[in-house]
């Protein structure tokens, strides 16, 4: 037969999706050369760059007399990521001494500008260095920053103005940190735990008053509740253990219980039976039951949830009269296998412990 | 005789433009995700700026139980429990469940971390085989071992779920060990999405690196061929594979060796099948059809960033084992889910991800091997030219090419883990090299699998040989 000629159509495919492919694969090839060559000029730059401005940090919060830092345009983020990062991990007189010495060699200028001109990583770095200096002046460009599209960015420039100001910071972050549900929990709760106690005081007020208006995304900031060191009972939390019927709402509500005032209501709750809610009264009645809640817990014991019986029998052991007989001999009282055998483990933990 | 002859050019010519078409096919389909990765790792990059200043706990991290199935893991197994249990993770635990071992893992991690049999209520949500002992750590507050009859990985698995406490549990494999802040990384789709049940992190080859006291130490490269090529093909399985397909949100694979579910989600479903040896995606793939019959929102997350490190084999009689499994794996993970092929609300998942990994990656390896096998055959028989035969291994070759060093452009745009420029140097070798032969070599191997699942012999636990170099390195250090 003949052979199929060099410039049958498939033939030709074949050869342009080899050539094609092929010229990708040496451009990727280059590409990956080219990347890697400015990668390790850019390291070595900044290797030795780094070590400059670590040991000039280091001399600043030693309190030795130190002359302005040398710092190149394209060096400015790393340096600003060194200064962020010892402003991150010390406290008191040593982070005063890294602003004071930005102040002094009047620095803040220029990272105002990388706020406003500078790329996405830049801003991030610039509007985390500005809320360590308490940077008054950036307050409008930070607020505007709040309005970007990247959560992270926002996120970042509110911790920023928190810093700054937590009490001018109310009004404008309060609502935000309500609306913006693409803000992460977990970004929200390290803004709480580092304002002053008046920003989490006016997060609490902010949120009680506003709850029904809110109450589908509700759980999500009760959750952030739990950093705001609650002392006193909260009406909002009174509302829904009376009156709530979702199992994660009224969960939620029951971590938050902090005053033995609450305990009536929490009893009321008794005869709620989603293992959710089960698990958080036998956690509450563990930090504050009493004798007269015993009865309960030991009903518990024969939930078919683990974390149920796990969290009752925690509960019971922490009670004041249960020592180790006591426990043993609630155990041997037991018919059911599972309420005896999470009462054992009980015992062995106590020991461990 | 001429009739003959032209039903021969009529078969020849079919088989050009069928093998040719399924090239084309699979090319748009791998440069698409190739493309869809990189876009998604440019935007995703520049939020990790402030990721590596030291981090404040929120207290909203969820807990998690570190889950790890070991079977005769007397080499590796320290190293890597001590690598977990020095993670950077507010509260975890770590659950090792010795699955019949018939080496000394357990007597290993009975001295080394001074167990002692603990009187814990075990309660038997998933049927398992039975549970011998349980032991907790007297060293280690969080950590439990569980001893009991060999049941295969699966079965494994799910004795470490059932006596698992947290919300999350993280399958990792007793071979491998995770970076320091792997967890952290990891956990950030479940906190910033409740819709999320699933998270994969990155796995990438152990084989060349140092291990210092349980943890990284000096990143390196494989001298072993083998071990090389691997490291190419994780960095293309993982960064623009499972990458891309997260972003369409057609993720049907979690590894094993390092992955986070939560915890609910996967008992409703019934756990991991222990009669397959492709437990992990077999798990994601029943997820994906249950949620979606059920109707209930969910996401399964790659990410790139959280990394495990893993030992790959380093001689051919385990590498075949290992990708025969992989294969059956596969093929049971498919074939056992299919009612979620095209599915009334089956999705990207239903209806591009599981047909393209049935064509592409199931039945492939049989279409690439054939392809090969004829294309010689004709060659023989003289039914096609040299240059002709030439130029479609041309074609084939330059793809691979092209995918091999496309990953590591995103690897060098991304992470760039290799920092000297011998291992950039190394790792382009390998992405040119491993075309010319590893890669037809794994199709054929491939191929083996999916005949053994065919023919319904069964595989075991599979247990590789380890080397276990990087966990002597570290003996040698601490020595």
């Amino acid at each position: 037969m003949g052979y199929a000629a060099l410039s049958d159509t498939r033939v030709v495919i074949a050869f342009w999706i080899g050539a094609i492919s092929t010229l990708l694969a040496a451009i990727c090839l280059l590409e990956v050369i080219w990347m890697r060559i400015a990668l390790v000029l850019k390291e070595r730059h900044s290797h030795r760059y780094v070590n400059t401005a670590k040991l000039w940090i280091i001399q600043v919060i030693a309190g030795e007399a130190v002359e302005a830092p040398k710092i190149a345009k394209r060096d400015l983020p790393d340096f600003l990521y060194i200064w962020i990062h010892y402003q991150e991990i010390l406290r008191g007189d040593s982070k005063t001494l890294l602003n004071q010495a930005i102040h002094r060699f009047k620095l803040e200028p220029r990272i105002r500008k990388l706020l406003v001109k500078g790329s996405f990583e830049e801003q991030l770095i610039a509007a985390t260095a500005l809320g360590h200096l308490g940077d008054v002046q950036s307050w409008d460009n930070l607020v505007k920053l709040l309005r970007k599209p990247s959560p992270l960015l926002s996120i970042t420039a509110a911790r920023a103005l928190v810093t700054i100001d937590s009490a001018k910071a109310c009004n404008i972050i309060l609502p935000l940190m309500i609306e913006h549900r693409d803000w992460m929990p977990a970004r929200l709760a390290i803004i709480l735990k580092q304002a002053d106690p008046f920003f989490r005081e006016a997060f609490l007020t902010y949120l009680e008053s506003s709850a029904q208006q809110q109450q589908p995304y509700l759980l999500r900031l009760m959750r952030l509740l739990d950093f705001a060191q609650l002392n006193q009972p909260l009406s909002l939390v009174r509302h829904y253990l009376m009156t709530g019927s979702d199992p994660d709402l009224v969960a939620a509500c029951l971590r938050l219980v902090c005053h033995p005032s609450e305990l009536d209501l929490v009893r009321s709750r008794f005869g709620d039976e989603h293992w959710s809610v089960q698990v958080q009264i036998a956690g509450v009645l563990g930090r504050m039951g009493t004798s007269q809640d015993a009865h309960y817990l030991l009903s518990l014991l024969n939930s078919r949830f683990w974390w149920v019986r796990y969290r009752a029998a925690q509960a019971l052991v922490s009670m004041p009269f249960m020592n180790r007989q006591a426990i043993k001999r609630l155990s041997k009282s037991r018919s059911d296998i599972f309420a005896r055998d999470m009462l054992l483990q009980m015992i062995a933990e106590k020991v461990h412990r | 005789m001429s009739e003959l002859s032209i039903d021969w050019h009529q078969v020849v010519s079919f088989s050009e433009w069928f093998y040719l078409s399924y090239f084309v096919v699979i090319s748009f389909f791998y440069i698409g995700l190739n493309l869809v990765a990189l876009f998604s790792l440019k935007a995703y990059m520049p939020n990790k700026v402030l990721d590596e200043l030291p981090q404040i706990y929120s207290g909203l991290e969820p807990p998690i139980s570190i889950l790890i199935p070991a079977y005769n893991e007397q080499e590796t197994i320290i190293a890597s429990i001590q690598s977990m249990l020095q993670l950077s993770y507010p509260v975890f635990e770590v659950i090792i469940v010795n699955d019949g071992s018939s080496d000394h893992t357990l007597d290993v991690l009975r001295t080394h971390f001074d167990l002692l049999p603990f009187p814990e209520a075990y309660y038997e949500r998933l049927k398992t085989k039975k549970v011998l002992d349980i032991y907790r750590s007297t060293t280690h507050q969080n950590l439990r071992v569980i001893d009991k009859e060999n049941g295969g990985k699966g079965d494994a698995l799910n004795t470490a779920i059932n006596a698992s406490r947290y919300p999350l549990i993280c399958s990792v494999d007793a071979d491998s060990f995770l970076q320091r802040n792997s967890l952290q990384r990891i956990t950030y789709p479940f906190m910033e999405d409740q819709r999320v049940v699933a998270v994969g992190g990155t796995v990438r080859v152990a084989n060349g690196c140092t291990v210092k006291n349980g943890f990284l130490a000096e990143i390196g490269l494989p001298g072993n061929f083998l071990a090389l090529f691997q490291v190419i093909e994780y960095l293309r399985a993982f960064l623009f594979g499972r990458l891309g397909w997260s972003v369409l949100d057609g993720l049907l694979v979690i590894s094993g060796a390092f992955g986070v579910f939560r915890k609910d989600v996967v008992l409703d479903v019934g756990g991991f099948l222990s009669d397959t040896v492709g437990e992990d995606m077999e798990l994601v793939v029943r997820m994906h059809r249950l949620l979606r019959k059920k109707k209930k929102k969910y996401r399964m997350v790659f990410l790139a960033d959280p990394v495990a490190w893993t030992e790959v084999p380093e001689d051919f009689k385990t590498l075949k084992s290992q990708r025969i499994r992989w294969q059956r794996g596969l093929c049971e993970s498919l074939f056992g889910n299919m009612g979620l092929m095209f599915s009334r609300n089956g999705g990207v998942a239903g209806w591009l991800a599981f047909p393209f990994m049935l064509i592409f990656e199931c039945l492939g390896p049989l279409i690439e091997v054939s392809g090969y096998v004829l294309m010689a055959i004709f060659y023989w028989l003289d039914y096609i030219s040299w240059p002709v035969f030439l130029i479609f291994i041309f074609a084939a070759i330059g793809i691979g090419m092209l995918l091999s060093l496309s990953s590591l452009l995103l690897e060098e745009i991304s992470f760039h883990i290799y920092n000297k420029p011998k291992h950039i140097l190394g790792l382009l070798f390998a992405a040119v090299a491993e075309n010319l032969g590893f890669r037809q070599l794994n199709s054929i191997w491939r191929l083996l699998g999916l005949f053994r699942w065919l023919f319904g012999k069964k595989h075991g636990w599979g247990h590789m040989k380890r080397k276990g170099k990087w966990q002597k390195q570290q003996d040698i250090q601490k020595g």
